[in-house]
């Protein structure tokens, strides 16, 4: 107790450079808890946002694509696949249900998806959760819309609100405007904290009345659009979808399902599972997430190396104290220990500060990311490793500190009580 | 790898269990619906069994659900595992499997074994999973 | 030679040898015998082997042969955590300059032999740390620079300082180096006077080393170490 209360006021004495020392310490461990962070809440914030999904179908191409542009809204299809071979597949015996999404306009940044009924009813995240209304309720005729959250606080949105949709997924707004046919918002969604809340919900038959009379990839001259009072539903027949989410009565066939549609013989289609795609996803950032880890180690011990050349450096002008000590009748052993709890007091001052850094710096980014990538980065809890590698630095902290102690107890042996000046 | 076989077998003898594997479950004829006595007297049994993952929950660290399968990685050049090779695992109430990837794993539970060809939607094989625990030495 | 009558020696040396390894002998002593109580003042200019003298003394070294008893217990017998901690126990120490830890307060600076030490700790008799600082910093004239930063003193309040710290829990035995080299005349005088008046008090006795003969009458005795080391 007396030799923490005397390291406590050595260290105090040296306040400048205990405070480097301490926020040397404190930066690279926020590093490394802050790159474990946002790591970990990288991955929860991704699987949470679709559950109970066993298979997501799309064009033939590269599994990863398919779940960024299905599910995370990031990149775009490069295929889209039929209704028909779309209706097929709902309609197999082991499918309990379907989601499809048409994908590939947008409004103001925001990405539009054309999907049905079932999305409201049937899409899942964080294991249970289903899609609920704030106000209003879903989309029936062709020219409503649904958005989410984000988009309504964004763009300041209300029920009732005219918007009008634009060709091409370009962050604002476009030059190809569909303002020929504007869609009337009847529904706004609760926040899911997942890219649900930055798209825009129309059914498949406004995506495909939005695209009428378009001929060659151009929309249609002025004056020549079908006028959007006299479009109906049962007029308009759905060509095709980007992807669907499949769920199977029986897990037991998800893998048979999987096989048979990717080898579907009218078209070439592609089906992924969630969980194993994402892994794929978390095993190529792998690499750059270990070479980041080594780096951050490094960082960390070049922090506590910091500490120890400070302490080292410390002792010649301590040679003094070091002999009152001795005189009041310290032994070496006291001046260890006095040393050594120094040290470890700087590495666990440096602790504390950096894990509260860390999450503090996660507060702040929290925001910033959920509004780029509209996936909500939680705060997760150090693991039980996490805690460990953190108990780790302390006693690090502790062990450095034998260095300079020991240097401290020769000089004692050697000055006794005689330090010359 | 084989002491690491050897200590496994003698960890399950000593808790009673069977162990079951996958030659014996392919005496479930799926084209007939014939179960020889070998594999039907896995139905209701205690075992202990070892395959790979294929996990259902989003969750990519616990899971309640997921299929045991005799190899790893569903490729698109090879077709499925015919169903009297895969089981459905299910974990008893309340308790979750931790995810393991790329690795064999070792699931003890109850197995059933379901009459009926394995039409859609069918397992032809259940598991009520008490453990999974990661095999090392493979 | 025996004690006065219901005294003990404080120190009694006998041809106790010091030198360091390898090193020609800087201490040989053949005897040397201070009652407890006494005030006794050890002549000894520089390079006649003082410092050794007093970390013989004070238990930081240990006599290369010879005995070296202090308050009836042979230091040459204990091992150096046995000296450190009989040290603590028994023995005040006064530097010649620079005494006092830089980062403690002056109360802080007076109580650390009792915070490090529990028989001085229990002779304070039940009273609080705190408060026998102040009664001994009070009777040196510095009760009201307790809470100062020591850094903040003169070195004449700086000795005074080391002085109630040395004396703090009534040790047997008080050293004083040189204590009083980088005073003025005057408050050398009344330095000593103080220590002298302490240590009756505290019944202690007051080994001073000093090369300046000035203060020589006020002692009881005076030795001079460069009669008495026969290594120079």
């Amino acid at each position: 107790m007396v030799l923490l209360s005397l390291a406590y006021h050595s260290l105090r004495n040296r306040l400048l450079t205990t405070a480097l020392t301490v926020v040397s310490i404190a930066l690279s461990v926020a590093l490394l808890v802050g790159v474990e962070q946002v790591r970990r809440g990288a991955r929860e914030s991704f699987s949470n946002t679709i559950s109970q999904t066993d298979l997501i179908v799309g064009a033939r191409g590269g599994s990863l694509q398919l779940l960024l542009y299905a599910v995370f809204r990031m990149g775009s299809a490069t295929n889209n696949i039929s209704y028909e071979s779309y209706q097929i597949l709902a309609r197999h015996p082991a499918v309990e249900w379907t989601i499809p999404y048409s994908l590939g306009d947008s409004h103001r940044g925001f990405r539009v998806v054309g999907t049905t009924e079932e999305f409201y009813t049937r899409y899942r995240f964080r294991r249970h959760r289903k899609i609920e209304f704030a106000a209003g309720r879903a989309p029936r005729e062709i020219f409503e819309v649904a958005i989410g959250s984000d988009v309504a606080s964004a763009l300041g949105y209300k029920i009732g609100d005219a918007v009008t949709l634009t060709h091409g997924v370009a962050s604002g707004r476009g030059i190809l405007d569909h303002d020929d046919r504007p869609f009337r918002i009847q529904g706004i969604l609760a926040r899911t904290a997942t890219p649900v809340d930055r798209s825009l919900y129309i059914p498949l038959e406004g995506m495909e009345a939005m695209h009428m009379d378009w001929a060659d990839g151009a929309p249609p001259m002025p004056g020549e659009e079908t006028p959007a009072a006299s479009i109906r539903k049962e007029h308009l027949q759905i060509k095709q979808i980007t992807a669907f989410l499949l769920r199977a009565r029986s897990r037991i066939d998800t893998l048979r399902l999987q096989r048979e549609i990717n080898t579907f013989e009218d078209e070439p289609l592609m089906a992924i599972i969630p969980g194993v795609a994402l892994n794929e996803l978390w095993r190529t950032i792998g690499y750059a997430e270990d070479a980041l880890s080594v780096v951050t180690a490094f960082v960390l011990v070049v922090g506590l190396l910091g500490m120890l050349v400070s302490l080292y450096t410390s002792l010649n002008e301590r040679r003094r104290e070091m002999a009152i000590l001795r005189a009041v009748g310290a032994g070496p052993r006291t001046i260890i220990f006095l040393l050594v709890t120094e040290s470890g007091l700087l590495a666990l001052a440096g602790t504390v500060l950096g894990v509260g850094l860390a999450y503090a710096l996660a507060l702040t980014a929290q925001p910033l990311v959920e509004r780029h990538f509209g996936l909500f980065i939680p705060l997760v809890r150090p693991t039980a490793a996490g805690w460990a590698y953190l108990s780790a630095v302390v006693v690090a902290g502790v062990l450095i500190g034998f260095v300079p102690a020991v240097k401290a107890y020769r000089n004692a042996l050697a000055d006794g009580l005689g330090v010359r000046l | 790898m084989k002491a690491a076989a050897l200590a496994l077998a003698m960890a399950l003898c000593a808790s009673g269990q069977k162990r079951a594997d996958w030659v014996q479950l392919r005496g479930y004829n799926y084209k007939t619906g014939r179960i020889n006595a070998d594999a039907r007297s896995l139905d209701r049994a205690e075992v202990a069994m070892v395959g790979y993952m294929v996990p259902f929950d989003d969750d990519q660290s616990t899971t309640v659900e997921f299929l045991l399968v005799p190899h790893y990685g569903q490729c698109i050049h090879t077709p499925p595992p015919p169903p009297n090779q895969m089981v459905l695992v299910r974990m008893e109430a309340g308790r979750r499997a931790r995810v393991v990837w790329d690795k064999p794993v070792s699931v003890s539970g109850r197995m059933f074994v379901e009459e009926g060809k394995g039409a859609l939607g069918r397992p032809l094989y259940r598991m009520v999973g008490t453990r999974v625990d990661e095999v090392t030495g493979y | 030679m025996t004690p006065a009558a219901g005294r003990g020696w404080a120190i009694e040396m006998e041809d106790a040898r010091f030198s360091y390894r390898g090193g020609p002998e800087i201490v040989r002593i053949g005897g040397l015998r201070v009652e407890a109580g006494e005030h006794v003042f050890i002549f000894g200019p520089s390079g006649s082997g003082k410092t050794t003298l007093l970390g013989l003394l004070a238990g930081v070294l240990r006599a290369t042969s010879g005995r070296v008893s202090i308050l009836g217990q042979d230091l040459t017998a204990m091992k150096p955590s046995g000296r450190d901690a009989f040290r603590a126990s028994h023995i005040g120490y006064i530097f010649q300059l620079f005494n006092l830890i830089p980062y403690l307060s002056v109360r802080d600076n007076i109580t650390l032999p009792c915070r490090l030490n529990a028989e001085r700790r229990r002779r304070l008799n039940g009273t609080p740390m705190e408060e026998a600082a102040g009664r001994i910093a009070t009777h040196l004239g510095m009760g009201s620079l307790l809470g100062e930063n020591v850094s903040r003193l003169s070195v004449g309040q700086q000795q005074r300082v080391a002085a109630a710290r040395s004396l703090m829990g009534t040790p047997e035995l008080v050293i004083a180096d040189e204590p009083t080299s980088s005073l003025d005349f005057d408050h050398r005088e009344r330095f000593v006077e103080l220590l002298f008046q302490e240590c009756r008090e505290a019944n202690s006795t007051l080994i001073f080393v000093s090369h300046d003969q000035s203060l020589m009458p006020m002692f009881h005795r005076t030795v001079s170490l460069t009669e008495i080391n026969e290594a120079m």
